[in-house]
Formats: structure tokens, C-alpha cells, sequence
């Protein structure tokens, strides 16, 4: 069908103990070392909203580790904008683009960005 | 008489240029954006509130998970642990692609389907640490074997 995503295919009770046995949903989890924690849980017609980076960004524990977000203290969060990248360039060009920071610069005062 | 119309009459209608006669009035660029311009005090307004709700999910508890799961993979067995390949973060949706649901063996639940279709390219949610995975219910053991989408 074309989807790039990973599947995988549930052997035990993994749909029943998150609430998707019966119908579809979306759950977020994050790891401390082997340790794993479910974090947030949507379905319904908020599971129909997901699909864009934000949209699951936002149910995330670390939500989009941008600067502005209202996030716990040290939370890992870096400048808006300038984390973006072509999405085959990210691997290559890790390092943030000092030409693309300086787009993003300009565009903050004459385009009101951050609003 | 359109109030007897189906749905599908209704769509033909649409589709031929038939408007419902209770549309919203023309009016002037002028107008137009002073119209739009009041409306954008709630677009903000909404855009802040789904901030804080996000804020809000931020400080939700975590559950630890306790039991070892297991599951298929593309590269065979792999635990809840596996599915993050690295990252921080994982996301899991749930989609019906198995016996029983509609459209098998040769699709995945139509709704299912149409949210997979939706997910945009993964680079820039992993470029944030995370990870987003499907995973499908157990394939009977007497259905042939599902191809891998």
C-alpha cells in the first residue's frame, strides 16, 4: 500500500492491555534504559487527528522539544525551525545549517513566526 | 424534493455545481478580511488551548510496563523495547489487518488503511527521537499468510 511506517504483528495480550483489542488506537511510550513506560493514550476521533509530525509530537511525553513549549524544567528542547531539515537530509547534515538559521532569523522579526 | 435526495444524489449535485441555497453572502476583499480577521481571535485562541493541552499531557504520570511482550517483525521476534530501534520515543498504532476485518486478506480495515495514509514522512519525527510503528492483530494460524505491507 505503499505505507513506509514499520509493522509488526501482535502475538499476545498487548492489544487487550492497551485498549486496542476492539477498535484502533494510538499509544505513546518512552524508555529509561530496558525500562519502558506508557506515557499517553488517544483514539477515537482524537486518534483520527494523528498523521502530522505535530500532531504526534504533541501526545508525546517530550511533546516537540521546542524552546516555547510549556514543558517540566531540562526538558531536551532546542530552537523552533531550525531543527527542520529535507526529510533525506537529516542523517547527513546533522548539524544545524548556519544559511537555514540565518532564514529562520530573518523570517522571525519581518514574518511574526512564533505566533 | 431534495430533501428526499441520498447521500450520493446529494454528491452528484455537488459535483455538477449545485450549491445549497443557504451559502454564506459575497462580499468585498475589505469585508472578506475583516471577517477573517475576527474569526483569527478564536483560530488563536484555540491554537493556544491545544498548546496547554499538550503542556498538560507533558505532565501526565507514566505507567511502567511490566509484562514482556512480544512481537513479528520484519526482522523477526521483537520485544516492546525492539520496536523503539534507538530512539527515545515510540509510537504504536493499532490497525485491524487480520481475519475477520473487512477487506482481508487483500487490505487492512479501510479505517485503518486511511489513517495509515495520513502518517507523514518519518524522517522529521525521528529527527526528534522518536519512533512511529503499527502493529495488527495476530494472523490466524489456519488464514494463509498475510503479506507484509
Amino acid at each position: 500500500m505503499g505505507w513506509e511506517m514499520p509493522w509488526y504483528t501482535i502475538t499476545d495480550s498487548f492489544d487487550t492491555d492497551f485498549a486496542v483489542n476492539e477498535w484502533h488506537g494510538t499509544n505513546a511510550f518512552i524508555h529509561d534504559g530496558d525500562k519502558v513506560f506508557r506515557t499517553y493514550f488517544i483514539n477515537s476521533r482524537g486518534d483520527e487527528a494523528m498523521g502530522s509530525t505535530w500532531n504526534y509530537l504533541d501526545i508525546t511525553a517530550l511533546g516537540r522539544q521546542e524552546e516555547w513549549e510549556d514543558s517540566p524544567e531540562n526538558y531536551p528542547q532546542t530552537a523552533p525551525y531550525k531543527w527542520w531539515n529535507w526529510h533525506d537530509a537529516y542523517a547527513a547534515d546533522a548539524s544545524v545549517d548556519p544559511g537555514w538559521n540565518k532564514v529562520v532569523d530573518n523570517a522571525k522579526v519581518t514574518l511574526n513566526l512564533n505566533d | 424534493m431534495a430533501s428526499k435526495a441520498t447521500g450520493k444524489e446529494k454528491d452528484m449535485q455537488h459535483r455538477k455545481g449545485n450549491l445549497p441555497k443557504n451559502t454564506p453572502p459575497i462580499v468585498s476583499a475589505q469585508e472578506w478580511e475583516a471577517a477573517r480577521e475576527q474569526l483569527l481571535v478564536k483560530e488563536k485562541s484555540f491554537t493556544r488551548s491545544r498548546d496547554a493541552l499538550a503542556a498538560e499531557r507533558r505532565r501526565m504520570p507514566w505507567l511502567a510496563v511490566e509484562k514482556k511482550y512480544e512481537f513479528d517483525g520484519p526482522k523477526g521476534k521483537a520485544s516492546l523495547l525492539d520496536l523503539f530501534d534507538g530512539r527515545r520515543q515510540l509510537i504504536v498504532y493499532r490497525a485491524f489487518f487480520e481475519p475477520g476485518v473487512f477487506g482481508w486478506p487483500e487490505h487492512a480495515c479501510r479505517g485503518c488503511s486511511f489513517g495509515a495514509d495520513q502518517v507523514a514522512h518519518l524522517a522529521h519525527l525521528n529527527a526528534r527521537d522518536e519512533w512511529a510503528g503499527r502493529c495488527r492483530g495476530t494472523p490466524s494460524p489456519t488464514a494463509s499468510t498475510p503479506t507484509s505491507p
